[in-house]
């Protein structure tokens, strides 16, 4: 083929493409950025080597260019020219001895190890790679802005100086001045300066820049904001103050509208919230978003669009003016073909009503909730499809299209071919389960398969079988037909599930290896691992060493560490798996120093045992947050934040920032509360109290960080119907810093009405030392706490007030010295306080009133009880039991054996007994029949916690309780354990005699004997309502009492008693309160 | 002779004397380095991500820029734009490091091949007829290079290029239609005879070659535009910055 030279196309075909890496080569290495124009390159240059051809053949010949000719006459290259070398600064140094290496700018300690371990070596001759080399290390530390290198003659010799100017690192940042609730906040994090990074005008001038753009943001957009720097040089740090003034706030002006929003500009501004001359702060856009966007969703337009097209300031005005674009797009209905679902059911299953959008992940999340929904109900070959139709404009459909197919159940699920573990382990993992009572199909899908079969392989590959194999089997009973699809079919066949498992050979651990590992012993590293030479194979167990192994690192200083893991099996024997475990370790970084800054009030020893870190430290970020948990258990502060100076240096010793925010010291809490129960004690002048409301307010007012230590003293009130107290505190939750000690001195005085005989007064004081166990190697557990106690209180009964029988009104409504020390154990392992699902609580108490403290009742208490929570059904139900044992002797002089009223034992109420209303179990008066409460007691309750169930209005927030209370108070503690198994009251006929008692009849500790006996276990069922809440459940009981007592009333103290009658507690028993029972 | 002609050799001139000075004070400035007096030797000039670049760094990048393909085709070489691309590579570099990229280190018979080829086809070599073992010889020495340094240049430049190949070409897939428009558009109106033009499918492989090539440095580009923007890039040197320089150092403009 002949091509006229001058009108050759620019691309030479003829030639065979260079290497893609050439091409690449030269347009990276002579235009990298440049790429842009490389269109038009390549038509005039498509390659290396035509350019480099056209450039030499410029110069050394005259044939005919085929390519670039032209481009080579328009733009002729500029010839070659030899570079002119420069001579190095080297050249006259390399070579000579270096005599002494200093370095200037930055504090030699803090460049330890260095300078000795610089490449360039002092008595070494002097090396151009080695001086870079140096250089370049150095300025890794990132203690240096800049840093060269100077030489200086001294004879043959010379002197290495690297000089540096010393990088600085921002202290603390504190921003002020801004008016507004959370202003100063927003601004601090807008600015981005992190404690501890570089510092440079350029970030300070960027920070104030994003600052006022914060401000703007909340409206105030002519802010002023200065900033003082505080230098602190030998630290290479600088604090930084911002003192801002906010400026005038924008005000909303006009708002505009554009697009089909359907609405007026009016009506546009009142869903919005942007009425004319309001404020704009920092929610008013999404505000105004938010707003319009609900009233479309409330009409069905889900597809709706709006968006803030602008926002001006006008500075003459103060008003800002708003742009809008509203577009509100086709209304958006849903409907359902094949199936019935109702309309809330529907909006509930498919999420565009809760996200107020519609969008194809969504509609498809809804097939899965429709399909899920009637797989429950045993369709477990459902198909759920959805289409979108348009019937109008404006109008969109949204049809899910339901194949319900065969309605079954699941009739057996089983393993078969486990020979490791047996079936009910294996079983219990299996999320497809037959129908049973609460289940009436049983759980079956695909999905649900799958799943099961990961779950089997997981547990058998965890335990050696790498060679597992699992096979499920559907399969179907003879009887029964199939229904038609859309249509439910009565008499469907029975799902049964059979997973076959073939187990393969065991696999264990052959020989494990660790390398890398410089600075911390194999020994050492293999107390971490489960991962030993003849134990079961587990990857699962493998990945937990492996990351057992990368924390341990972290944890010692090796901050870049890395861990990886092989493994292989034997050749000889392939049942034996080879595990190699490699570590890269890094450098070790240390604490140089550690700095703390934001007391004022806080006496520093007072957090200094808080300060973990301490010099020569390995620096950790697990280290770091636990010294952070420690400043925040002071309860001192609002914030800790802990930071490294110079984070990305290469300096292996780094100073730590502590940087504290002190919370107010002065705090008041207030708070309203009230309980609805049957049988109140307050107004009642029944035994049996009246059903009422108990309100009562709270107050506390508290001055934390007392005198600058971690201790505070309170005033705390409650006024109730059932109780008013005052109460003055004093408390060291750690006392002198100790973590396991703490100390309180209480002192108040309650008037209380718990009990309906009689109002109760206290005068008391106490001191209260409680231990804990949170010392690493502590002989008992975290779950532990001791309390030592030393309790003194002159208790007394309201004459006016006390309904008991006349010969007893004296004595029983005497003032009491009660003075004693109490030792209380509590042992609680329970997830949650508020409500548990498993683990338990123990308490242990005893406590002795005695005279050689000054008591004028001397007793012995003990009161116990024991809490337990099993969860069942993968954590669905949850069984709660509990028992309380209480018991009290008198003892000592025959004068002081009568235990006081308020002293003793009851039961009775929300979280005691339920059968009865609160503390009315138990003795009562043998004259008006009100409790008197006893010296013995036991109270056993047993729960079933239900999952909560989807309900109407109120979702999964409420649950159902299903319980058995029983129990009693009795007159000796003697008297329980022979009432255990008696489920009637003993001797009712006596109860009902109306005789009245003897006046000079018989005394025990807790009043005068009568002939009707309490001493029998009462028994109560019921049905309890729990709504969920953050801070807990609110609790509705109602109760039924099998065996409630009677008891006999000839004296009433109110009213004289016309004719004296056999009372009885009531069966019926309801309570609103808070928190789960125990 | 051009009216600025005379201006021009005012300029040779001055650049002479400028020579001639430096030629005569270096003597002195080297006597008077083994004074008391210390003698700056490097220093860190930029800094790329806390990676510095060294004075050292930029000298020897601006005596290795005659071995550019483009060397003086997008402009004279100066310390500026040799800074922008040592900051570039620097850039690419780290990447590769961050990626954990296992590159592919070229064999020795590799970089002697493209040794090859840059003696036969790079510009500057092919004035100074590097073809031939003496003039390789003398280009070398007139640049104050050495075989060493010439092979770790290119040793560094295979194995970045083989990043960006894993990197961007993989998954570009050119259609036959995006050919068959280039071969319209652009390769047939450069023929006036039609008859000399040739079919699609005798250059249909090297069309799509372009094609993919055009590609890449799209991505490249704006790979590496974000990398700049990303990234923490400081000029220590004041006299080192620069305006209008693109980021391959060669001179921006329209």
């Amino acid at each position: 083929m002949r091509v006229n030279p001058a009108r050759r196309p620019c691309i030479q075909f003829e030639r065979d493409a260079l290497p893609f890496a050439v091409v690449v080569l030269f347009l990276w290495m002579s235009a990298t950025a440049a790429f842009g124009q490389i269109h038009e390159k390549v038509r005039s240059q498509n390659h290396l080597d035509a350019e480099m051809r056209l450039a030499a053949t410029q110069q050394q010949t005259a044939t005919p260019l085929p390519l670039g000719r032209r481009r080579a006459r328009r733009n002729p290259l500029p010839p070659t020219e030899t570079t002119q070398t420069v001579p190095s600064p080297y050249s006259s140094w390399e070579g000579k001895t270096v005599r002494a290496i200093s370095i200037e700018g930055v504090a030699e300690n803090w460049l330890k190890p260095l300078p000795g371990d610089l490449p360039q070596k002092t008595g070494a001759p002097l090396s151009r790679d080695h001086v870079t080399s140096s250089l370049r290390v150095l300025f890794a530390t990132g203690l240096f802005d800049t840093i060269e290198a100077e030489v200086r003659a001294d004879g043959n010799e010379v002197d290495l100086i690297f000089h540096g100017t010393p990088r600085t690192f921002i202290g603390t940042v504190t921003v002020t001045g801004a008016k507004g609730a959370t202003l100063n906040t927003q601004v601090d994090r807008a600015a981005r300066l992190n404690p501890g990074t570089r510092f440079t005008q350029a970030r300070l001038n960027n920070a104030i820049e994003q600052m006022k753009q914060a401000m703007a943001d909340n409206g105030f957009h002519e802010p002023t904001i200065t900033c003082k720097q505080t230098p602190h040089p030998s630290e290479q740090l600088v604090d930084l103050l911002f003192t801002v003034t906010n400026g005038p706030q924008a005000r909303v002006g006009n708002v505009k509208v554009t697009g089909d929003s359907g609405m007026s500009v009016s009506d546009f501004k009142r869903h919005a919230h942007l009425h004319a001359g309001k404020k704009v702060d920092h929610d008013t856009t999404s505000r105004a978003l938010s707003g319009v966007l609900k009233y479309y969703q409330k009409h069905d337009r889900l597809e709706a669009e709006i968006k803030q097209e602008a926002a001006d300031y006008i500075p003459a005005t103060d008003r800002t003016n708003f742009q809008f674009s509203a577009n509100r797009g086709p209304r958006v209905q849903l409907r359902v073909e094949g199936a019935k679902v109702s309309g809330d059911r529907l909006k509930r299953l498919v999420p565009v009503y809760e996200e107020g959008t519609v969008d194809d992940d969504l509609l498809n999340e809804g097939n899965r909730r429709l399909r899920d929904y009637f797989q429950r109900l045993g369709y477990f070959d459902v198909k759920v499809e959805h289409r979108r139709e348009t019937p109008q404009a404006n109008d969109v459909v949204i049809v899910f299209t339901v194949t319900l197919g065969t309605r079954r159940k699941v009739g057996t699920v089983k393993v078969e071919g486990n020979h490791y573990f047996d079936a009910s382990t294996l079983e219990q993992l299996l999320s497809v389960h037959a129908a049973d009572v609460i289940d009436r199909h049983g759980a079956y899908s695909q999905a649900l398969v799958s799943s099961d079969v990961d779950s089997l392989r997981a547990v058998y590959q965890n335990n050696g079988f790498s060679a597992i194999k699992i096979r499920p089997e559907i399969s179907t009973g003879d009887s029964g037909g199939k229904g038609t699809a859309g249509k439910t079919s009565k008499k469907s066949a029975p799902l049964n599930v059979t997973y076959h498992i073939d187990e393969g050979p065991q696999q264990h651990v052959g020989q494990l290896t660790i390398d890398g590992n410089e600075h911390i012993p194999f020994e050492q590293l293999q107390q971490l691992m489960n991962t030993a030479t003849g134990q079961l194979f587990s990857p699962q167990s493998l990945a937990g060493d492996r990351d057992a192994i990368l924390t341990y690192y972290l944890s010692k200083g090796f901050d870049q560490a890395q861990v990886t893991v092989d493994q292989q099996a034997e050749k000889v024997n392939p049942n034996q798996v080879d595990v190699m475990i490699h570590v890269v370790e890094g450098p070790q970084i240390f604490v140089r120093k550690v700095l703390v800054t934001g007391l004022h009030y806080t006496r520093p020893d007072t957090v200094a045992r808080a300060i973990t870190l301490h010099p020569g430290d390995p620096l950790s970020q697990s280290a770091l947050q636990q010294m952070q948990r420690n400043l925040y258990d002071f309860s001192l502060f609002n914030e800790v934040d802990t930071a490294v100076e110079n984070p990305t240096g290469n300096e292996t010793n780094k100073t730590v920032l502590v940087q504290m925010q002190e919370a107010r010291r002065w705090t008041l809490t207030y708070g309203l509360g009230f309980e609805v129960q049957t049988g109140s004690p307050q107004n009642s002048s029944t035994p049996n109290g009246s059903t009422g409301i108990s309100p009562r307010v709270l107050l506390d007012i508290t001055r934390n960080n007392l005198f600058g230590r971690e201790q505070s003293a309170s005033a705390q009130g409650t006024y109730g119907l059932l109780e008013q107290r005052i109460r003055l505190l004093f408390q060291n939750p750690h006392f002198h810093g100790n973590r396991n000690f703490g100390l309180t001195i209480s002192a108040g005085y309650a008037n209380s009405r718990d009990v309906t005989t009689y109002v109760s007064s206290k005068l008391e004081g106490g001191m209260r030392w409680t231990e804990n166990f949170n010392t690493p190697g502590s002989f008992l557990s975290k779950a532990n706490t001791f309390v030592y106690e030393a309790n003194f209180r002159r208790v007394k009964v309201a004459q006016d007030s006390l309904q008991v029988g006349p010969n007893a009104l004296d004595i029983l409504s005497t003032a009491v010295r009660v003075a004693g020390p109490a030792f209380t154990w509590i042992h609680d392992t329970r997830d949650s306080a508020l409500d548990a699902h498993r683990g338990s609580y123990w308490s242990f108490q005893e406590f002795f009133s005695t005279s050689k403290l000054g008591a004028e009742a001397e007793f012995s208490r003990l009161d116990m009880s024991y809490s337990s929570f099993y969860s069942f059904n993968k954590g669905r139900f949850v069984l709660a039991r509990n028992t309380r044992y209480g018991q009290e002797r008198a003892y000592g002089s025959p004068f002081n054996e009568l235990i006081p009223l308020p002293e003793r034992l009851y039961a009775g109420g929300s979280t005691s007994l339920r059968g009865f209303s609160i503390n009315a179990a138990g003795p009562r008066d043998v004259f008006t029949g009100f409790p008197i409460g006893g010296a013995g007691a036991l109270v056993n309750n047993l729960e079933l916690r239900l999952p909560p169930p989807m309900l109407p209005f109120f979702g999964q927030q409420l649950s159902f309780v299903l319980f058995h209370d029983m129990g009693n108070v009795f007159a000796n503690a003697g008297d329980i354990w022979k009432s255990a198994l008696r489920f009637h009251q003993p001797d009712r006929d006596a109860c009902k005699d109306l005789t009245p008692p003897d006046l000079n009849g018989q005394w025990n500790s807790t009043g005068q004997k009568g002939s009707c006996s309490f001493n029998y276990f009462s028994h109560a069922l019921g049905l309890g309502l729990r709504y969920h809440t953050p801070v807990g459940p609110i609790r509705l009981d109602f109760s039924y009492n099998l065996n409630p007592p009677i008891y006999p009333v000839t004296y009433e103290r109110s009213t004289p008693l016309a004719t004296p009658y056999v009372g009885s507690a009531s069966h019926f028993n309801f309570f609103f309160s808070l928190g789960q029972t125990f | 002779m051009h009216a600025h002609a005379p201006i021009r050799m005012l300029s040779r001139w001055a650049r002479y004397a400028s020579l001639l000075a430096t030629a005569c004070l270096l003597p002195f400035s080297v006597a008077g380095a083994q004074s008391s007096s210390p003698t700056v030797l490097d220093s860190v000039v930029a800094v790329v991500n806390n990676q510095a670049i060294l004075q050292s760094d930029l000298n020897n990048e601006m005596r290795l820029s005659i071995l550019e393909p483009r060397f003086n085709i997008a402009g004279p070489e100066t310390p500026q734009s040799a800074l922008q691309r040592l900051i570039s590579r620097t850039l690419i570099e780290q990447q590769i490091e961050n990626e954990d990229v296992q590159a592919t280190i070229p064999d020795p018979a590799e970089i002697q091949q493209r040794i090859r080829e840059l003696r036969r086809q790079s510009p500057a070599c092919v004035q100074a007829n590097c073809v031939t073992q003496a003039g390789w010889d003398k280009f070398l020495k007139d640049h104050d290079l050495t075989e060493a340094e010439v092979e770790t240049y290119m040793k560094r430049r295979i194995e970045i290029l083989r990043f960006i190949e894993r990197r961007f070409r993989q998954g570009i897939q050119i259609p036959e239609k995006d050919i068959e428009t280039y071969y319209h558009d652009n390769l047939v109106p450069q023929y006036t005879n039609r008859q000399d033009v040739p079919p699609l499918d005798q250059v249909s492989k090297r069309i799509q070659e372009i094609l993919l090539q055009q590609q890449v440095s799209q991505l490249f580009s704006g790979w590496l535009e974000n990398l700049r923007k990303q990234g923490e890039i400081e000029v220590l040197d004041p006299r080192l910055e620069t305006a209008g320089l693109t980021p391959d150092g060669s001179v921006g403009g329209p």
